[in-house]
């Protein structure tokens, strides 16, 4: 039991801390640290990926991307833990992460579980250093919990595959390179068992993105439609009809890595009550205010140490388990509250968000942001099912949905 | 960093599982009570014997030494059992305060007999303070004098000592007090107890002579490790009960059939166990940070105190109301454990100290952190501070 790195950490914190003070975008720092919850603001977009990707390629060079991943595939063979140590070492800089959340966090160790040699080793370097950026079509207007219910579906033909269907909710589809799809291969099996994972260039001939505006306004995501499109048999990701083992690979780390990375918003929070207001008075001399506070940030610290406790297990060789649900599960509820007591706090002025209003811009993005957070990446129920069937064993959802996948009942 | 258990560690857990294996928490409510005013004696005994008590006693005194991390472990089994015994405030709390404050006189008068069950003590924490304590100088150059009165005593029945800290800045003293017949107000006939498991008892000091341990910014430092360490001890004994309320529920739901159905099938009940499970991990994350942090101590420690404490009572509150919901009728019988665990839960969430208290601690703490930070560096670059929490 011990908060203080091991000396191996140690040195790596000290070697990562003086690299990211030389090289780190400093003179973006004001732009960046406004970024938090805001996603990838849509309006400067270009610009965002522009600087993201010269950071990602940054580190990438000196040897600090992907830190986890393999030497062969762009990585360094570290530790999940150095890689936390970097991300505390980053700082806001971290947040330039984003754009390649997916590709890194979820999409690469799918390609390097089902994927052959030969792809590995072109599809994964230019992953880690930001030049391509991959997207993850699973959802589609009817399935999203439901995953396995997904009804676009692709036909055998001479030398490969034709995907026909539509997906959704799909994040940055609309600057992504490439992308991996889930699809139906065959309807006459049960759902679970007759799909098929591909991969796939995001400007192959049929493919038509169109972006979705959410409620902040922003577009993050998109609709992506599959109009007869071909894709060889060597873009298939693991066994026909085997593509919802891959998807778990995919949408276990897709927990993981949420859970670890959820941002809360305690600090925007605290900030703001601890501002003097048009009476002369900070919020935080209430004390109903600093109550609750302090509940939000023994939440905070226990995310943050669940994830170091998690770290420490794997250090000692032990898989993590259903319980890393429990990151976004509570971040996500968690943002959501603090940016409705955020707006309550900044009263009238919390109306209106202002362009030159950067407190009220971010309460309002972190709004947005809570909503949609406690649904992505696995509802708030979705993932206490997960709890409550794998960690605590309670049997499975009575189930209507065994037979043929073509006979299971659909909205009328 | 490492925030866990090593397996030899985890070995210890499962021999003191065994050792708490016949605790018999009934004991303490049921049938004659102990002369000792312990709620289970034969358990109290028999960690005696095989040395349970003597976990935080140093080598030198005939006890393990081991450190404190570990005795958080064996506090967390101690809740889990719902085991009817001072274990965090005398074996644990008062042990290691002792050792860290006491001349080499006071802790070879105290130490054997902590190590061999018949010496108790507890930290007489703020909330227990009916009447605030002080300290008069005895003229005649002898120890000096408490009066004061200590009110309804978490454990207090089963106490031999006290340990508490009278006055504050130059004026602070730390004292050992002697629980002795002569202050203790006479027992409440006819029950009533909240917390069936550790029995009450009320002091009235009247000029007792104590034994002054520590004076000044040294009584402080030490009384606020005392009182950060307690939090942390019970807030582990909380996550052991939590844990095992939620594991009641979890097989009551398994074994109960209603519509046909194990009743832990329906979604309603599954998302409450998932609910309760996650406030124990956020708990049982926070308990590690403090565990972690014992070693270091101050604000390291208050911090770490503080937030085990809020998570820690929510997770036992949610867990035990959330089990006695599950096992319906049958859990609001007195056959059943369920109200045990229910009252204990709601006990712990006003000892050490309110939730309030400790909300209001932590926010002290974050306060004074951000105010130096403030004046330490630009106000931009105070999101890339090493030591900020990322949020």
């Amino acid at each position: 039991m011990t908060l203080d790195d091991l000396p191996d950490h140690a040195t790596f914190r000290a070697a990562a801390r003086d690299w990211i003070a030389r090289h780190a975008p400093w003179d973006h720092l004001g732009q960046i640290s406004h970024a938090r919850f805001a996603g990838q603001p849509f309006e400067h977009e270009h610009d965002w990926l522009a600087l993201a990707r010269r950071w990602q390629k940054l580190k990438y060079d000196a040897g600090w991307a992907c830190l986890v991943w393999p030497v062969e595939y762009g990585g360094r063979g570290l530790s999940p833990t150095e890689n936390v140590i970097f991300q505390e070492e980053e700082g806001p800089f971290a947040e330039l992460f984003n754009p390649f959340m997916i590709g890194q966090g979820f999409v690469a160790p799918t390609l390097m579980a089902y994927a052959t040699e030969a792809q590995r080793r072109r599809f994964l370097p230019p992953l880690a250093s930001g030049e391509a950026i991959w997207c993850q079509m699973f959802s589609e207007p009817g399935v999203g919990s439901d995953l396995a219910g997904v009804r676009a579906r692709a036909t055998a033909c001479e030398g490969g595959w034709r995907l026909q269907g539509q997906k959704v909710w799909t994040s940055g589809a609309h600057h992504s390179e490439w992308g991996i799809v889930l699809v139906r291969t065959d309807a006459s099996a049960p759902k679970h068992k007759g799909m098929t994972m591909f991969f796939v260039r995001m400007d192959t001939p049929g493919i038509t993105v169109r972006p979705i505006k959410q409620l902040s306004g922003a577009s993050h995501f998109n609709e992506v439609f599959f109009d007869d499109v071909f894709v060889s048999d060597e873009q298939r990701l693991g066994g026909i009809d085997e593509g919802w083992k891959v998807a778990l690979t995919t949408l276990t780390n897709e927990r993981m890595t949420l859970g670890a990375s959820t941002p809360v918003g305690f600090d925007e929070v605290f900030e703001l009550a601890r501002r003097e207001t048009g009476d002369g008075h900070a919020p935080i001399e209430s004390e109903d205010v600093r109550l609750r506070l302090a509940e939000w940030y023994a939440k905070v610290t226990g995310m943050r140490f669940g994830v170091y406790r998690m770290l420490s297990a794997m250090a000692r060789g032990c898989q993590p388990g259903a319980e890393v649900a429990v990151g976004k599960l509570v971040g996500a509820g968690t943002t959501q509250a603090i940016a409705a007591y955020g707006l309550e706090l900044l009263g009238a002025r919390a109306r209106v968000a202002h362009p030159d209003d950067d407190d009220v811009r971010r309460f309002h993005s972190m709004f947005s942001f809570g909503a949609i957070h406690r649904l992505e990446g696995g509802t708030d129920e979705v993932l206490r099912n997960i709890l409550a069937e794998r960690a605590l064993g309670l049997p499975a959802e009575q189930r209507t949905d065994r037979g043929p996948f073509r006979d299971v009942p659909t909205a009328p | 960093m490492d925030l866990g258990y090593s397996s030899e560690q985890e070995a210890l857990r499962d021999e003191f599982r065994k050792a708490l294996a016949d605790a018999d928490p009934r004991a303490a409510f049921e049938g004659e009570p102990h002369p000792s005013g312990l709620g289970d004696a034969t358990l109290w005994q028999r960690l005696a014997e095989h040395g349970w008590l003597a976990t935080l006693v140093p080598e030198a005194h005939g006890g393990s030494g081991l450190e404190p991390a570990l005795a958080c472990m064996l506090a967390e089994e101690i809740g889990r059992s719902l085991a009817a015994v001072p274990f965090a405030a005398s074996a644990c709390t008062f042990t290691d305060a002792l050792v860290r404050v006491a001349d080499a006189a006071t802790a070879a008068a105290l130490l054997p007999g902590l190590a061999d069950g018949s010496v108790r003590g507890l930290p007489l924490t703020d909330d227990c303070w009916a009447q605030r304590p002080r300290l008069v100088d005895d003229p005649a150059g002898r120890r000096p004098r408490l009066s004061g009165r200590a009110f309804n005593v978490l454990d207090g029945l089963a106490a031999t000592h006290g340990m508490a800290l009278v006055g504050t800045d130059a004026d602070a003293r730390l004292v050992l007090i002697e629980l002795g017949a002569a202050c203790r107000a006479p027992l409440v006939a006819g029950g009533g107890a909240l917390d069936l498991l550790h029995p009450c008892a009320s002091f009235e000091f009247d000029a007792v002579p104590v034994q002054l341990l520590a004076c000044g910014a040294a009584a402080t430092a030490h009384w606020e490790r005392c009182v950060d360490s307690h939090a942390l001890f019970v807030a582990f004994e909380q996550l052991g009960g939590a844990e095992a309320a939620l594991d009641a529920a979890r097989r009551y739901s398994l074994e109960r059939f209603a519509f046909g159905r194990p009743i832990g099938s329906f979604q309603a009940l599954k998302h409450m166990m998932a609910d309760m499970l996650v406030a124990i991990d956020l708990a049982r994350s926070n308990c590690y940070f403090g565990a972690a942090a014992l070693a270091q101590g101050g604000d390291l420690l208050a911090e770490a105190a503080s937030v085990a404490r809020i998570s820690a009572t929510a997770a036992y509150q949610a867990c035990a109301i959330g089990s006695t919901q599950v096992h319906g009728a049958l859990g609001v019988t007195w056959e059943s454990d369920c109200h045990l665990a229910y009252r204990r839960a709601q006990a712990l969430a006003g000892h050490p100290g309110s939730q309030r208290s400790w909300k209001e601690r932590l926010m002290a703490l974050l306060a004074r952190r951000a105010a130096a930070r403030d004046a330490s560096e630009p106000r931009s670059m105070s999101a890339a501070a090493p030591q900020a929490v990322a949020s």
